[in-house]
Order: structure tokens, then sequence, then C-alpha cells
């Protein structure tokens, strides 16, 4: 079911109440049933392969939990094999097939394994790794085993944060299913403002930049310099207005009936490093590939060689978790080579700074760090975004092609520079549209900027009455007339 | 708990209000809406569906007139109301024909011109040619309130919205053979004038094969039946297509396709006993205004022309007595006299009124079928 679709307008209040008026102790039981409508909206057949994926993953939590240290590894190992084969076979195997058929044509030899013809379950890949997370914190001796299959079920299939996360850990969920939620004004509140701001993120702001970056994007050789430029730095915020918008509907359903579920995005595009970004950006997944792949690999207490090793494979896995394709794997090595160089230019940087001064404009300092971060972070999305790695090097050679002369034009004459070239900006597509889409885009940013010190549901909290009720009305208004037709959500595909 | 449904509540009804008022100010910015509502206090007779081609004029126009001005100038006696679209869209005027027979008044006739651009891939499938709220809007006000307020939640698309990939994947055909999807023309051919794109233009916009349920033509039988069951005549004529650039760039091709496509057009429509005057290759190209790529945009000349002919037609159904019509060569015979044979045994050929025709077994189309046999004889 997508968060965007009136399904899930009846869906959310009919579930909501019920769960309210429910006894605690059935409570789970019918979010689970709930969860699993939510699913099978989609495939419902699908709803069995999960079902295994949690029978499995729960017997080996509850086997290495019991078993002695040998054992337990191979438990942990045969867990991790299983779950990770499922995704596999549906992610992977045809990506792995075609380029080992490329291989064997390459040397001339006979390669007769098939595609398969399979539709990837919706969000695999999350609910995978929150099962994997289960087995290892149980492997770990940090979390106790789930007696309960249907709460360890309801774990991966919550609702809210089934299909795109936040990727949940065990010790911070599971538990709250025993506890009690009742009513609260403010957290009910409070969860539905957040939801509403979401809810904007996605059909206002990151369905309408999708019309421009598709355009170009899908037919990236009929554009050059700025219209490249454009759709770029509109999927920086496409993706992230779609990304995060999920997160905060699902935190948002969440709060309201009394869940906790971790933050997945700290205003990532105001980032000073390419670390920072990805301390801010998808958080439950950066911190899940950082304490299950990063950290066993051996972190950064080994040597500088082996610390740079580790920081490429952790992106590199991430790319690929993203996606079966060389694009994403790209895109992770990409992010792996800024953190490396990240990491090995730090006395560099300080010495530079320190010789001019900058550190002296401490502000001027700060715009020069986000802004070089943001230019890295879009850069890298080209390979996120773009259809095959050709389209994408093509985007990347054209990038600023007729960009000096039109920035000469601009400084000369901004408004016939506008006006003239006004197709290069709007892509084939309305002003209207357009200002929209960048409105949108100051609207969120100023938000940002409002959140450094405190949250903005707060302010609006304290606010009169009138300009409160203004707002809530103004961003349902908006959502209803300037929201784009219902689209899926970008990580539903993962 | 009951705080919180207390507050929900008004909300709800706070914001259904302010929706309320904001779909009524966008129903009432929807200006065709506003012309037909005057067409129909002013009891206007003639209602013309436009389009850019009955608006657009040549750089070096005097007479800057839409072609719906130059006709009501030549209908003296008639008033006419001219709704124009943005666009050409035939489905759009399926609609505006639905809405005139909801009233009581209906004018006496309303023209449709036929855009034969309109029915290649480039313009059907255009997202941007669809025009889904006026429909929704003509349909059912209240129905678009609502459609329209959860538009965003609305995976079932009940708006029907074509969207920008179905478009760009839409097939492009030469004659019968499928050449490329939309997106191979649409993104390169008008930025740059070159040979290429001129004929990639084109072969775009007027090569195709039309079938006979393509969902156009489909629009224009119901707009025939709808507006003849209410005694509304309908006129219906093809567009002025540049035929020669057309022939320059696919030699004997372009014709042979455009005569194909008309042809297709009126064989659908005569099964209403519609009679389309065809204008496809009526006019050369000075006739019309483009600058950039060859559309139906005509100057001046070519304006005045249609509106005489639309005029013509019109004028025709004022049915002349019989007098009037005998001071009239057969070659000369005006709109409302018909020719047939002053006898019914009789092998010569008069002008005469429809009603002596039809009194001796003549129908009006009767010398319409056996010219081109005679000829063929001469």
């Amino acid at each position: 079911m997508l968060f965007n679709s009136i399904d899930f307008l009846i869906f959310f209040p009919i579930v909501t109440v019920l769960y309210f008026a429910i006894p605690h102790k059935y409570r789970w039981i019918f979010l689970l049933a709930a969860s699993c409508i939510f699913y099978m909206a989609f495939i419902p057949a699908y709803v069995l392969f999960l079902f295994f994926l949690i029978f499995i993953d729960y017997w080996a939590a509850i086997f290495i939990e019991k078993s002695e240290e040998k054992k337990r590894k191979l438990f942990l190992i045969a867990s991790i094999l299983s779950t990770c084969s499922a995704l596999f076979i549906f992610k992977y195997f045809n990506f792995f097939n075609v380029n080992l058929a490329l291989v064997a044509n390459f040397f001339h030899w006979n390669y007769p394994v098939h595609l398969l013809k399979l539709v990837l379950p919706i969000g695999l890949s999350f609910h995978t790794f929150q099962s994997l997370s289960y087995v290892i914190e149980v492997y770990r001796k940090k979390q106790k085993t789930e007696k309960n299959i249907g709460i360890y079920a309801l774990y991966v299939m919550f609702y809210p944060q089934l299909v795109s996360g936040p990727i949940e850990r065990p010790y911070n969920l599971i538990h709250q299913f025993y506890e009690k939620h009742y009513f609260d004004y403010k957290r009910v509140t409070d969860g539905l403002k957040l939801m509403a701001w979401g809810m904007f993120k996605k059909v206002v702001i990151a369905d309408r930049l999708a019309i421009f970056v598709n355009q170009v994007y899908n037919t990236p050789n009929d554009y050059s310099g700025i219209s490249l430029i454009m759709a770029t730095i509109f999927f920086a915020y496409q993706i992230f207005c779609d990304f995060s918008g999920y997160s905060d509907i699902a935190i948002g359903s969440a709060q309201v009936m009394g869940f906790k579920l971790m933050n997945n995005f700290t205003r990532p595009y105001f980032s000073k490093s390419v670390s920072d970004f990805w301390r801010r950006w998808h958080i439950s997944l950066s911190t899940w590939f950082r304490d299950y792949v990063y950290i066993p690999l051996g972190g950064s207490r080994v040597s500088n060689l082996r610390h740079y090793f580790n920081l490429f494979v952790s992106f590199l896995v991430s790319g690929l978790w993203h996606g079966a394709n060389w694009t994403f794997l790209i895109w992770g090595a990409l992010n792996g080579i800024y953190m490396i160089l990240e990491a090995m230019t730090v006395k560099v940087r300080e010495k530079i700074i320190w010789l001019i001064k900058l550190n002296k404009a401490p502000v001027l300092y700060k715009i020069i760090q986000v802004f070089t971060t943001f230019s890295l972070i879009s850069f890298s999305w080209i390979f996120f975004r773009a259809n095959s790695v050709n389209e994408a090097f093509y985007i990347i050679r054209n990038l600023f092609t007729g960009v000096p002369s039109l920035f000469l034009d601009l400084i000369r004459n901004p408004f016939a520079a506008i006006l003239e070239n006004h197709n290069l900006f709007v892509v084939d597509q309305s002003w209207y549209e357009f200002i929209i889409g960048v409105l949108g885009i100051i609207l969120l940013e100023i938000v940002h900027l409002l959140q450094r010190k405190e949250s903005v549901r707060a302010m609006i909290s304290r606010s009169p009455l009138l300009l409160r009720w203004a707002l809530y009305v103004g961003i349902i208004l908006i959502i209803l007339n300037f929201g784009k037709v219902s689209k899926p959500f970008i990580y539903f595909q993962f | 708990m009951k705080k919180f449904f207390i507050k929900l509540a008004i909300l709800i009804l706070l914001t259904l209000f302010f929706q309320l008022l904001f779909l009524i100010v966008d129903i009432n910015s929807f200006d065709q809406l506003k012309i037909l509502e005057e067409a129909k206090k002013g009891k206007t007779d003639v209602i013309y569906f436009g389009d850019s081609s009955a608006s657009n004029y040549g750089r070096n126009d005097s007479d800057k007139r839409p072609l719906p001005q130059m006709l009501g100038k030549i209908l003296n006696d008639r008033t006419i109301a001219s709704i124009d679209n943005p666009a050409y869209a035939a489905e759009i005027f399926l609609e505006f024909s639905k809405y005139i027979i909801k009233e009581k008044y209906h004018p006496e006739f309303v023209v449709i011109p036929i855009n034969i651009r309109s029915f290649s891939p480039s313009w059907d499938k255009n997202p941007g040619y669809q025009f889904y709220d006026q429909k929704a809007i003509l349909k059912n006000k209240l129905l678009f309130m609502f459609l329209k307020s959860i538009e965003a939640f609305d995976k079932n698309n009940s708006l029907n919205e074509i969207s920008q990939s179905e478009f760009e994947n839409t097939d492009v055909f030469n004659g019968e053979k499928a050449v490329g999807k939309a997106k191979d023309f649409e993104d390169h051919s008008f930025r740059h004038y070159s040979e290429e794109n001129m004929r990639n233009s084109i072969l775009y916009f007027y090569m195709f094969s039309l079938k006979e349920d393509h969902r156009k033509i489909s629009s224009f039988s119901q707009i025939a039946e709808i507006l003849l069951a209410n005694n509304i005549k309908p006129i219906f004529y093809i567009t002025p297509v540049d035929y020669e650039t057309g022939e320059r760039y696919f030699p004997g091709q372009f014709l042979e396709r455009l005569k194909h496509n008309t042809e297709m057009i009126k064989s659908v429509l005569e099964k209403n006993n519609i009679k389309v005057i065809d204008l496809s290759t009526s006019l050369k190209s000075d006739f019309f205004a483009w600058e950039k790529y060859p559309n139906e945009h005509l100057n001046e000349k070519g304006r005045k022309y249609v509106a005489e002919k639309i005029a013509e037609r019109i004028n025709g159904y004022q049915e002349k007595s019989a007098a009037e019509c005998k001071k009239y060569s057969v070659d000369r015979c005006p709109g409302g006299c018909v020719v047939c044979p002053p006898c019914e045994a009789c092998s010569s050929l008069g002008c005469n009124s429809l009603e002596f025709c039809k009194n001796i077994g003549f129908g009006e189309d009767w010398y319409e079928t056996i010219k081109l046999r005679l000829e063929i004889t001469k």
C-alpha cells in the first residue's frame, strides 16, 4: 500500500482508532494482521515468502541462543546465508547472470543459464536487513530471542516501516510491542504533523521535481549544460524529499500509535563533509553498514590502508544494496572514494585553511564546506539516477557545455539571459511547475534552517492559535491542490 | 481523546470549506465554460469549436482577426460564439457538445474543425493536450471537485491522465511501419532547423496511417450523433494542410497518406449522414503562417478562405425557393438549392429547390454522386 494513496487514507485512521480501542493484550495480533493487509496490497502471495523468512530467522535466533560457541556461529552463518540467498535470487541473480554471460561470451564459453523472471518483493532489502540485524544482535548477545513468533513477525512486518524503513534494531523496537500505549494528545498530533510534512515533501516537491528529472534523465542525449545541472540538482532534492517524506510518514504514523522509530534524516544537505553527510542521510542504513559491515571489518582501528579498504568495501556493498546495476555500484564506489580522500587529506586541508585564514571567517568557511559537500554528493547522484553507465558518463561530459557563456550572459543581463534560455531551465515543462518546484525547495531549506535550533513542530505549537490553524489548513490545502498524481516512492524498488 | 476528535472535526470542516472555495474559483476560471454560458444567454446561432489554427495569424497579416470573427462578419445575420481551446482536442469538443445539449437552448450550428495533425502521436497522447480538468468539469462539477481533491492520492488515475512516459513510448508510424517512439522525435525536432529535423517533424505529424477505431474519430462520430439528435447541424471541416511542403519531403507519399487519412474520417462521418468539408489540400504553402515547423496555422488569406467555405455550407442549409433556384445555372447552383433533372424522366439537369427534387425522387446528394461519373464520361 502506498502512503500517498486513498487506500492508506482509509487504512490509517481505521487501524489507529481500532488499535486504541482494542485491549492491550490483543493489540499485537491486530497490528500484525493490519501489517499483512498493508503488505498484501502489493503482491498478496509474497506475504508467504515473508513468513518463510520470518520463520527461518526466528528459529535460527533460538538455536543461536541455545547453542555453544561453534554451533552459534554455524547457525548465524546459516541464517545469514538463507536470508541473503533469498535477496540474491530475487534481486541480484539476473545481474550476476548477465555479467557472467558477458565474460563467458568474451572467452567464447558456452553459458546456458537463463534469466529469472521474478518480480522483486517490495521492500525486500529493508526487511531482510532488519531480520539480519535481529539474528546478529542475538548472536552478539545484545538481544534476547523473542519467544513469541507473532511479536517477532511484527518486528519484521510492522507496517509503517515494512517496505522502506527506517531499518530498525531489535533492541529499539521489539520491547515497544509489549508496552501499553495510551492516547496522548501531544504525541498523536505531533505524529500527524510529521505525516503531513512528509506528504508535502513527497507529493508537492518530489513528484513535481520528478517531471523535470525524468524528462532529462530519460533522454540525456538531448540535453547539455545547464539543463543537466538543473536536473541533477533537482534529483538531489527529489530523492531527499521522496525518501525523507516516506520516513516522516512512517515515523509519524508509528508515533501516533505510540511507537518511536529511529530518525532517518537530519538536514543532510547542510552537511559540512561527505562523512557528515553519511551521518545525516538514511541513518538507519548507514548505521546498519557501520555496525554490521564496517566495524566487523576492523573499522578505523586498523592500519590506514586497511581503514581505507574497510570504507571502500562498506560503500561498495551499500551501492549494491541499492540496486543490481553497475550505476549503483559506481555510486557506492564513488562515495567510498570520497570518504577515503576525506580521511587522507584531513591534515592537508587543515593546513590550507589555516594558511588562507579561512578559519577566521567561520560563516564563509561553513558555506564553502556545505557547497562543496552538496556538489560532491549531487555529482554522485548522477550515477544513482542515470539509466546506464554510458548515459551517466554522457551527462558528466556535457555537464558544463555552454555554461560559461550562459554565466557571462547572466552577469551582463540576467533577465534577457533567462528569457532567451528559459527552455534550458524548464526543460520543456511549464514555468508554473518549475516555480512551484523551486519554491518547494526554498521552503524546505527554510524549515531546515529553523530546525537548527529546535523542532519546527514545537515552534508551531507555541505560535498563536490563528497562525497555527492557518498553517495546518494551509499545508493540507497545498497537498490537495498542488500535489502531483500518485507515484510510488523511489526506495520501494530497493 | 474527545478534545482531539473535536479539533480534528473542526480541521476537516475548515479544510473542506477552503477546498470548496478554491475549487469554485478554479472552475470559474475555466473560460470556455463562461463562453458557453454566455452563448446560452445570448441565444447564439453558431458555436465554433476553435483551436490555435483558428486564432493564430501570420507575421505580415494586416487583418489579424481570428477565423470565427471572419466567419461572423460573413454570416452577418447570425450570432457566433467561439470556444477557443489552446490546443486541438476532439475529446473536449465532445464534452462541449454534451454540455450544450444539457441546456434548453440549442444553437442552430456547431462548427467543428478536424485537424489532421491532432491524430498523430505527437498530439493525441501528449499530456499537455488532454484538458483533463476541463473535461471533468464539463462532465460533472461535483465529481470533479471530489476527484481533484484526491488527485495526489489517486493511484487509479480517475481523471485519466496520460503519463509523460506513456506518451513518450507511443509508437510513431510511417504508414503501417513503426519507425520509433514519440520520445525519439519529441525532443530534438523543433529546436534547430535542419532538413532532417523538418523531415522528421513531417513524418511525426502526418505520415501515420489512420485507423477507423482511432479515439478521435470515435469522438467525432459521437459529436455528430449527439448534435443531430438534438437538431443541431454539425459543420465538420478538415483544416487545410500544407501539402506542398509535405510533398517536398515525401514526394508522392505525403498526398497519398493525407488522402487515406481524410477519406477514413469522411467515410466514418458519412455513416452519420455528415458531409465533411474537406479543405485538406485546398491551400498552397503561401496560405500558411508557420515559421518554425509545419502546422495548420493560416495567414490572413488562408483564414478568409476557410471562413468563406464554412459560411457557404451554413448558408447552404437555408433552403431557397424553386423560383429563386431556377435563376442559377447547374454549375453556379448555390447552397440551399440542389441539382436534379427538371422532371422524373428528363435527361437534362437544372438548379432546383430541394423540395422539388425530393418530390420527383432525387435526394440532396444525387448530383454529387453522378457528377464524378459525368466528368469521367466527358
